[in-house]
């Protein structure tokens, strides 16, 4: 056996906001009973007031292992349910919900049922057979029961008012066992071989640690340190600046999030309880931050005052694990703000080092496979985030850019098979399913050229009967829910 | 576009399927398509087989049993039990191989044994233009794991999603993904069955020593390196091999793991210990209340009245 005792004992977490208090909570959470204690090194927020988080579903999990209810996290957010993201304005739209999308017919898949099923003149949109989306277009919550369990997975996810939910995060995470530091300023002192030997707090206080973690965003700071400033080169991303933007409180509270196009960029609304966040992305090659302005003041129907901007830098997807510093989320790597996966991106490198925690001195097998892990699922985040570029169908020079874009050649290769064929090709670490892909491609409008030729044997008879028996399925279902509204407002009331 | 037979029809038709063995007479004698050879890794090329009477020892389960020239199955069925050599031409004689085989059959032989030779590998791409190939040849590992047919019904599964329709033969885009899968089917178990061989301590037998020394593929020297380090096994959401039998065949062939997944430090060791010995009970309980696999057969087949005619 390897020296047990020189194991990883210490764990300093740097950061800010909820990408701290995750990874501090988490940690502390699994590795706490094994004698691992957590000390967190809380940097000022730089996020404004009127911040959301937009969530994934994976992330419940999260929260309930930290022993954070869903009520409680609704309430103490003032956060609001996600049942997906809607593209589009009214007229031209589609809708990405997370979750099925119809049901197997006859043993076969049901998307090829579907394009055949319009090849013999039906005519439903795609996302008629979502549960979700039919949901959120009636402004209603999803709650499943053991109907919708053998229909297909309904999963969900959340807007969360940043510094609330990381006020949360902190409380629970303290409550596990986290200690906290506040700091002004974090100098990094390297050791042998680029590992940290120590940090130094507002100039003074030394901490020393086994294992280090960043989750200080965009600065990196831990990071850059052992890395080198900037890391490796990285291409410069399409979108390099990011408007964040306050607008009041909507009154029928969307369980959506909303995204509309515009010449230079793209617009998404966060509505919560507290407020609605507006998250303008744009290239500064084709629109100046006035312009920016002004393009995301029109898709929220709203003159936005008050807002920040912030610049993506492009870095690379690979050595997050250096050393002994872990650079977790945004300090990892920078994510374009599409589909709202920076808090995912946070969870996956926090379920892999937890996976992976070093078990003796000797860790460099751990953070290899850490390094092949990580790269490759943030490779495929990107993946998804890039086929709405490269499909959109939407006017302006930023969007013939995003268009011809070089993309991943595991994204041309998907795309060419469902093209093809309307399968998707399986990978993995794939973040996000494979109803996802068929929603989002479905949505830009890439109509698959055939579908299995077993898919034809399917009597026209049973295809007809078993769609008009989905639909009407998921019409009665959602009818059964609660408005969205409703729903938080049940749980505002219900104390326990 | 057609194919000629020995009897000089020939067969026109839009779309081929391969299944003529090693000889590969589609993808390889006439199309042409490249082989990737794993001999490197996979030393065995032969087999020597040979079937004898059934004994007692009615094992629900192939053995296979490790030679220095390579190894031994043995697999009962009904009505007698199968056994076969698969070994390494370079390193044992066909004739040495023979004795060692009959030398330890447990019941009378029933023929002489048979040859076989093969060369673990595939081909390249088992889908090129309106001909794929599946089975034999497409590809080779020997039976260690008994993947064979699975690969073959792999690429039936994904043969029937793939498969072009009129007109669509030309489109590459079918073949593309396709033969993407197929790479990672092979490759992903040729990785399995190496693994199989290199944790060896047969020292001094030069086809163990051989295989102990070589170079693996990099895509499973990075498995064994996490494993070695930590007990972690690879945990992969496609192929057939499943976290539980990386992990199965990792610690069944020896690879210590130099420390633990620090999770378990959550829990007291006579508490682990509990629930090891509280586990292991309930299997054995379980596994007691189930019948023999002799008498379960016996009767399941007795319900099968071979008298009664067949409904197609």
């Amino acid at each position: 056996m390897k020296e047990l005792e020189a194991a990883c004992r210490k764990v300093i977490v740097v950061g800010r906001d909820a990408e701290l208090w995750l990874a501090a909570g988490a940690i502390s959470r699994a590795l706490g009973p094994a004698g691992v204690t957590v000390e967190a090194v809380e940097l000022e927020s730089k996020l404004p007031h009127w911040a959301v988080y937009p969530t994934l579903p994976p992330l419940e999990a999260l929260h309930r292992r930290l022993g954070i209810d869903e009520s409680r996290l609704i309430r103490e957010t003032g956060g609001t349910f996600s049942l997906g993201w809607s593209f589009g304005d009214a007229s031209e739209s589609f809708f990405h919900a997370w979750g099925a999308y119809g049901q197997g017919i006859d043993g076969q898949d049901f998307l090829p049922c579907w394009l055949r099923a319009n090849r013999l003149g039906l005519r439903l949109p795609y996302q008629d057979f979502s549960l979700g989306a039919v949901a959120a277009r009636l402004g209603r919550v999803l709650v499943s029961d053991e109907d919708t369990a053998r229909f297909g997975r309904t999963d969900y996810a959340y807007h969360l008012p940043a510094h609330r939910y990381a006020a949360l995060l902190k409380a629970q995470a303290l409550s596990l066992g986290v200690t906290v530091q506040t700091a002004a300023a974090v100098n990094v002192e390297e050791g042998v071989g680029g590992r940290i030997s120590a940090l130094h707090l507002n100039g003074d206080r030394l901490l020393q640690a086994d294992l280090f973690v960043d989750t200080t965003g965009a600065d990196a700071l831990l990071r850059n340190a052992v890395v080198g400033g900037g890391g490796e080169l990285a291409e410069r991303p399409l979108v390099d600046r990011v408007l964040s933007g306050s607008a009041p409180r909507l009154q029928r509270l969307p369980p959506f999030a909303s995204v509309r196009a515009s010449e230079a960029g793209w617009t998404a609304l966060f509505p919560t309880q507290m407020g609605t966040q507006v998250v303008h992305a744009y290239s500064t090659e084709f629109a100046s931050d006035e312009e920016a302005i002004a393009a995301a003041s029109s898709a929220a129907q709203y003159p936005i005052e008050e807002f920040t901007i912030a610049p993506i830098s492009g870095r690379s997807m690979s050595r997050h694990w250096v050393g002994n510093v872990v650079a977790l989320g945004a300090s990892a790597a920078p994510l374009d703000p599409m589909h709202g996966a920076d808090l995912h991106a946070l969870q996956l490198g926090v379920v892999h080092l937890l996976e992976l925690f070093p078990a003796s001195a000797d860790y460099g097998a751990e953070s290899a496979e850490y390094n092949r892990v990580l790269g490759e699922s943030l490779r495929r985040i990107r993946d998804y985030q890039d086929a709405y570029y490269r499909l959109n169908s939407n006017k302006g020079a930023f969007w013939e850019c995003a268009r011809s874009s070089p993309r991943s050649a595991e994204l041309d290769h998907r795309i060419a098979t469902f093209m093809a064929r309307g399968e998707v090709a399986p990978m993995e670490y794939d973040s996000f399913s494979p109803d996802s892909w068929r929603a989002m491609l479905i949505g830009l409008r890439v109509l698959p050229e055939s579908w299995p030729p077993a898919v034809d044997l399917v009597p026209a008879e049973v295809l007809g009967s078993q769609i008009h028996q989905i639909i009407d399925f998921i019409r009665s279902k959602v009818l059964q829910q609660a408005d969205h509204g409703a729903q938080l407002k049940r749980i505002e009331r219900a104390v326990a | 576009t057609s194919v000629m037979l020995e009897t000089g029809e020939e067969l026109a038709a839009d779309f081929f399927v391969d299944c003529s063995g090693f000889r590969s007479l589609l993808l390889d004698a006439t199309l042409g398509v490249g082989w990737e050879d794993w001999t490197h890794w996979l030393p065995c090329d032969s087999a020597l087989a040979v079937p004898c009477e059934r004994s007692d020892d009615f094992t629900p389960y192939t053995r296979s049993t490790a030679q220095s020239g390579g190894w031994i199955w043995r697999i009962p069925l009904q009505h007698r039990t199968g056994n076969g050599y698969v070994f390494s031409s370079r390193f044992i004689t066909k004739d040495a191989a023979r004795d060692a085989l009959l030398q330890q059959l447990d019941g009378e032989p029933q023929d002489e044994p048979r040859l076989l030779r093969f060369a673990a590998g595939r081909r390249k791409l088992a889908w090129q233009n309106n001909c794929i190939a599946i089975g034999l040849a497409s590809g080779f590992l020997e039976p260690l794991e008994s993947t064979s047919i699975y690969l073959i019904q792999a690429a039936v599964v994904d043969l029937l999603k793939l498969i072009p329709n009129r007109g669509q033969t030309g489109d590459p885009r079918l073949p593309a993904e396709f033969n993407r899968l197929f790479a990672m089917h092979y490759d992903r178990i040729r990785d399995f069955l190496v693994l199989h061989y290199i944790a060896n301590d047969r020292s001094g037998e030069p086809l163990w020593d051989y295989l102990r020394s070589m170079p693996l593929p990099d895509t499973l020297a990075h498995k064994i390196d996490l494993f070695r380090s930590r007990g972690t096994p690879p945990n992969y959401e496609l192929g057939l091999f499943s976290k539980d039998s990386w992990l199965a065949v990792l610690a069944g062939q020896g690879i210590e793991p130099e420390a633990y997944d620090r999770l378990a430090d959550g829990h007291s060791p006579d508490r682990l210990a509990q629930k090891l010995a509280d586990l292991e009970q309930r299997l054995e309980e379980c596994v007691a209340s189930n019948p023999s696999h002799a008498s379960f057969v016996a009767e399941y087949c007795s319900r099968f009245d071979a008298s009664r005619p067949q409904v197609a």
